[in-house]
């Protein structure tokens, strides 16, 4: 039997158990993707629980009765769940069933957090200092290409779901960073090694950051009332109906971050040059 | 006819303007709004009283009727007021 790849994921312990004809090589390449997450901290309530399970296959063609449009499959406490339903054959079908699996190891590690945690649809990098910013945007607004330039030189925490505690705490998931391959139609799961991204550090939150790319421009902070601030948080959060008072809760937050705005901007360069000044006048 | 608020998730007030959370959606109402909405409550209410309130704290609007109804009709849509005759 092939070895497991146990992960932590926003503070959960997951246990990725590569099966089937290809375990080896779906192991292998689970354990490339999500090198980062080996060895995290659990949190408190997560750390007396049995790690959640997913199981992740790749079969051979026909072996499933849906013949030969399925080629990856991810099993979950006695449910299946078809990873996808692509034609591509070769590599590409291992390639779907590791965005399958960073889909099912974020919403499950979401879910087991809810009430507990404040989570956004974000990207969080944080300075040298500890200082982490979370970049709050929609799937394929520029997260992911911001976090590819920032993470060069700040600590990468995630680039898609960014969770704290109470005081601030960041809750670190550094996932495999899902970059759109127009040319092959597909999102890949690239480890943040390939990208030279910079590991985990201890990191307390000091900025919520709208991010806003445009087609053209310099990039500026600007600064949003709060009233909007919120309706924006909210429509990116995960959980949030889950925690108490979450308005007031984010209304805080908001008001008390060193940093905060819209980050409108072109160029990734350019963004990360603005918020590096912006974070080091935040103490 | 007669209103009154339905229930929110959470909600809260900055200079003036009020952020519901309804379900998963939050919604910021205009200073106006939000004072018309802080009248209410959950007890069913006259419609002509309350928004002789509203006109009150607020002034008289412009276009009488049509502005009560306007306001009635936009609370209703954003699940924050509930109708009845």
């Amino acid at each position: 039997m092939t070895e497991a790849v146990d992960i932590t994921a926003l503070g959960v312990p997951v246990r990725l158990e590569p099966v089937g004809p290809y375990a080896d090589e779906v192991r292998a390449a689970l354990a490339r993707a999500w090198s980062r997450c080996v060895g995290l901290p659990l949190l408190p309530w997560a750390a007396v629980r049995d790690p959640l399970v997913i199981r992740a296959e790749l079969l051979d063609e026909g072996a499933d009765e849906r013949d030969d449009t399925v080629h990856a499959r991810l099993t979950r406490s006695g449910e299946s769940a078809l990873a996808g339903e692509v034609s591509h054959v070769g590599r590409h079908r291992l390639d779907s069933l590791l965005t399958a699996v960073t889909h099912e190891v974020t919403v499950r590690a979401i879910d087991a957090n809810r009430g507990c945690l404040l989570m956004f649809h974000a990207a969080v990098l944080a300075d040298g200092a500890g200082r982490a910013i979370a970049f709050i945007a929609r799937s394929g607004t520029g997260k992911t290409t911001l976090t590819a330039e920032l993470g060069q030189q700040w600590h990468y925490l995630s680039d898609e779901t960014a969770a704290f505690m109470d005081d601030g705490t960041v809750v670190p998931y550094p996932k495999p960073l899902s970059m759109s391959r127009p040319a092959v139609g597909l999102k890949l799961e690239t480890p943040a090694d390939d990208l030279g991204l910079l590991g985990v550090a201890p990191a307390r939150l000091v900025g919520l950051v709208l991010l806003d790319r445009r087609a053209s421009g310099p990039a500026r902070l600007v600064d949003v009332p709060a009233p909007q601030a919120l309706v924006a948080l909210a429509a990116e959060s995960s959980g949030l109906v889950d925690l108490p008072g979450p308005l007031r809760r984010l209304a805080a937050l908001w008001a008390a971050l060193p940093v905060t705005g819209r980050l409108e901007y072109a160029e990734a360069r350019d963004a990360v040059r603005l918020v590096r000044d912006v974070a080091s006048l935040a103490t | 006819m007669q209103i009154r608020r339905r229930p929110v998730v959470d909600e809260v007030t900055i200079d003036g303007e009020t952020v519901v959370l309804v379900g998963e959606s939050a919604l910021a109402l205009s200073a106006p709004a939000s004072a018309a909405l802080g009248l209410l409550t959950g007890e069913w209410v006259d419609v002509t009283a309350w928004f002789a309130e509203v006109e009150q704290l607020l002034g008289p609007a412009p276009e009488g009727a049509g502005a009560r109804d306007g306001l009635v009709a936009a609370l209703v849509a954003a699940d924050l007021v509930e109708e009845r005759p």
